[in-house]
């Protein structure tokens, strides 16, 4: 009888450490599948898209040449340089 | 205190204002947002510098956008120079320093402008 009870307590603990066993193994696919997802839905991650931030107020502005967006002209930031202030708004359509 | 559209109407004789169309923040083939496909707007990252034009053409236009808009080369030089993706103010003042620098966006996008506005209105 002693026996029985012993065996049976152990078998209720198998099957309770088995169920916990199963709970963290569809956890473990849930999360490794919702992150799968979220990496198809939105594709790479943006910071690795981010430049490193290297300027301060105060210091000199890097100049550069760009053409203007219908190509008839292009614009260098030093040529307002002892004129006029400039502002600069950088961004995409996204 | 108000958009850049207001702002650049207000100053624009005070000072030189220029969009800098850079690298696509959300492209539909990159870190595509339903936000953009919901406003119909579906862009792939442009893989040369003409087609990059292109879009900076639509986008400065649907986006009604009145500043002139300039677009950096496929090399990301001045993105690369001013950190500025994925959008970002700046202002440069007479001398060539960089006299305002906003955070970057999308968060630092709107303070850009209320900074932007600060700075302008004491010249």
């Amino acid at each position: 009888m002693r026996f029985k009870a012993a065996s049976l307590l152990k078998s209720t603990g198998m099957i309770a450490m088995k169920t916990s066993l199963g709970v963290l193994l569809t956890l473990t696919l849930l999360v490794v599948g919702h992150a799968a997802l979220a990496q198809q839905r939105f594709g790479r991650q943006p910071r690795d898209l981010r430049m490193p931030d290297t300027l301060n107020v105060g210091d000199a502005a890097p100049d550069f040449k760009l053409k203007a967006k219908d190509g008839s002209s292009e614009v260098r930031l030093s040529t307002f340089k002892g004129r006029r202030p400039v502002v600069l708004v950088f961004g995409s359509f996204t | 205190m108000g958009s850049l559209e207001q702002l650049y109407d207000r100053y624009k004789g005070k000072a030189e204002f220029f969009m800098i169309y850079i690298k696509e923040a959300h492209p539909s083939d990159g870190w595509a947002m339903p936000a953009n496909e919901r406003e119909g707007i579906s862009v792939q990252d442009p893989k040369t510098y003409d087609a990059r034009v292109k879009i900076a053409e639509k986008a400065c236009s649907v986006l009604h956008i009145k500043l002139p808009c300039l677009v950096d080369g496929m090399d990301n030089g001045v993105n690369k120079a001013y950190a500025a993706w994925p959008d970002r103010v700046y202002v440069v003042d007479r001398e060539g320093k960089i006299a305002v620098k906003a955070g970057p966006g999308p968060g630092g996008f709107g303070q850009g402008v209320e900074q932007t506005h600060e700075w302008l209105s004491k010249l």
